[in-house]
């Protein structure tokens, strides 16, 4: 592998900072965002990949390191289509019904059809369920 | 009456795939969980919990008073 591939793998990778601080369509903000890798842990013991909490329309995710670029994307395309989706307490049609499968395959979907994970692209997910406001 | 934008919640996805929905009243400190059916859509999963929620709380109120 010479220099330029080693460049081209550094590129792809999805950069987590420009999630933190940002405001999404829906009136969402993303207050903080953290890959780490000490295990996700709660008082019971029980070890998790990835926890969003909330307040209102304010998201702070954490999520496990070690995952691919495309388990990391797909990732964040979930926790927020869903986190939106339950922050609300009148939240779009497209979405009511959906159980933990369809926000996966919804997820997924966004995924092939868009790529990594970017605010733009998270917008646009947002958008596309229906999700409507700043 | 608790203000439900001031009620945090928790969607945390565990090892095994389960997903844990916990709703905290941050000023009492008290908390809800359930672990979400995968089959069951998720948001009347949280409308349920959250009912439930108010009326523990409603309860504590109550007891306080």
């Amino acid at each position: 592998m010479d220099d330029e591939d080693v460049w081209r793998l550094n590129f792809i990778v999805i950069e987590i900072g420009q999630f933190k601080n940002l405001r999404l369509h829906g009136g969402f903000i993303i207050k903080d965002i953290e890959l780490t890798d000490e295990p996700i842990v709660d008082a019971i013991g029980r070890e998790a990949i990835a926890q969003t909490s909330g307040i209102a329309r304010e998201f702070q995710l954490f999520i496990r390191s070690g995952l691919s670029e495309e388990e990391l994307s797909i990732t964040l395309y979930h926790e927020i289509l869903e986190a939106a989706s339950v922050a609300l307490a009148d939240p779009p049609a497209s979405v009511i019904d959906f159980n933990e499968a369809d926000f996966e395959r919804a997820a997924r979907e966004a995924h092939q059809r868009w790529g990594n994970a970017s605010p733009a692209r998270l917008n646009l997910l947002l958008q596309f369920h229906g999700f409507r406001g700043e | 009456m608790v203000d439900r934008d001031k009620i945090q919640f928790d969607l945390i996805k565990l090892g095994s795939g389960e997903r844990i929905l916990r709703l905290t009243e941050p000023q009492s400190g008290l908390s809800l969980e359930k672990k979400l059916a995968p089959a069951d859509a998720v948001v009347r999963q949280k409308e349920k919990l959250l009912r439930a929620f108010e009326a523990a709380l409603a309860r504590v109120e109550l007891a306080a008073a």
